[in-house]
C-alpha cells in the first residue's frame, strides 16, 4: 500500500513538472514561430556564427535547432538540406553544433525541475559545442574542402 | 500591422501552442508513465543494487552513482524524458543531477536523432560517436571542476 502510493505521488509530481515546462514552452514557440522572432535573431549571431565557420544560410536552421530542438526543428533542418542551398561541409558543422546543443531551454528546465543547476548545464553545452565546432571547421578548411 | 490582427495571431498561435504542449505531454506521459513504474518496481528487487555494482567502477569517474547509468542508457537509446522518470525514481543529489544533465544534454536519443541527421546528410555515425565521447569527456571534466 505504501509503494503505491509512494509510487503514485511521485509519477503525479514528475508529470504536473513535466506539464508545466512542456506546455508553456509550447505557446512561447508558437508565438515565436508566428512573429518570426528567429529572423530577427539571425543577423544579432551572425558575427559570432561566422567565426565558428557557419555562412550566413546556415544561422536560421542552426538557430531553430539551438532553440525548438531537432526534433521540432528537423522539419526546417531537413528542408534546408534537400533545398541544396546548404552545402555539404556546412550541414555537417551544423549537425555537429546541434548533436552537442539543441533544444536548450526545453532540456535545461527538465533537469531543473529534478533539481538541476541550470546555468552551468547551459554554460557547459554550449562552450562543448562552440569549441568542438570551431575545432572542426578548422580542420575542414586545412583539409581545402 | 494592425492592433486587431497582432491581437488576433497572438490568440491563434498561443492557442495552438497550449494543443500542441497538451499533445506534446500526453505523448510523453506514455513514455515516463512506464519508465517510472518499472523503476519504481526494480527498486523492490536486487536489480538496481546489481546493476549499480556493476556500472559504478564506470560512472565514479563522472561523480555518479553506479544506478546512474540507468538513467544515461534510458535516454540514450529513448529520449530525455524517459531519463528523467529514471531520475525522479533515483535518489541523486543536485550536482550529480547537473552532471548527468550536460552528459544526457549532449548525448541522447541517439536513434531519433540520428534518423533526422541522416536525412539532413549530416555524416550520422560521426556525430553520434562524438557525441558520447564528449557527453564521458564533459562528465570526467565537470566532476573535476564541480565543487563537490
Amino acid at each position: 500500500m505504501e509503494f503505491l502510493i509512494d509510487t503514485a505521488s511521485g509519477l503525479l509530481l514528475l508529470l504536473f513538472k513535466v506539464f508545466t515546462i512542456v506546455v508553456p514552452l509550447m505557446i512561447v514557440l508558437e508565438v515565436s514561430r508566428e512573429f518570426k522572432v528567429l529572423d530577427r535573431l539571425t543577423s544579432a549571431v551572425y558575427p559570432l556564427a561566422r567565426r565558428l565557420g557557419f555562412k550566413s544560410e546556415s544561422i536560421y536552421p542552426l538557430l531553430a535547432g539551438i532553440i525548438f530542438g531537432i526534433s521540432y526543428g528537423g522539419g526546417v533542418l531537413i528542408s534546408e538540406s534537400n533545398s541544396g542551398r546548404i552545402g555539404r561541409n556546412q550541414m555537417f558543422l551544423i549537425a555537429l553544433f546541434l548533436g552537442m546543443c539543441h533544444a536548450v531551454f526545453e532540456d535545461t528546465l527538465l533537469f531543473v525541475s529534478q533539481g538541476a543547476n541550470g546555468l552551468v548545464i547551459i554554460v557547459a553545452r554550449v562552450t562543448l559545442a562552440i569549441a568542438v565546432v570551431w575545432t572542426a571547421s578548422h580542420l575542414i578548411r586545412e583539409k581545402g574542402n | 500591422m494592425s492592433e486587431a490582427t497582432y491581437k488576433a495571431r497572438l490568440y491563434s498561435s498561443a492557442t495552438l501552442g497550449v494543443k500542441r504542449g497538451i499533445g506534446a505531454f500526453l505523448q510523453l506521459s506514455a513514455i515516463m508513465v512506464p519508465v517510472y513504474v518499472v523503476v519504481a518496481l526494480l527498486k523492490l528487487t536486487p536489480a538496481i543494487d546489481f546493476v549499480s555494482g556493476l556500472f559504478e567502477p564506470i560512472m565514479v569517474y563522472f561523480g555518479l552513482p553506479g544506478e546512474s547509468a540507468l538513467a544515461y542508457v534510458t535516454g540514450s537509446f529513448v529520449n530525455l524524458y524517459a531519463a528523467l522518470a529514471v531520475i525522479a525514481g533515483l535518489e541523486l543529489t543536485a550536482r550529480q543531477i547537473t552532471i548527468l544533465a550536460i552528459m544526457l544534454g549532449v548525448s541522447h536519443s541517439q536513434i531519433m536523432e540520428s534518423a533526422i541527421l541522416a536525412k539532413m546528410n549530416a555524416r550520422p555515425l560521426w556525430i553520434s560517436l562524438a557525441r558520447v565521447a564528449f557527453s564521458f569527456i564533459c562528465g570526467v571534466i565537470l566532476n573535476l571542476i564541480i565543487p563537490a
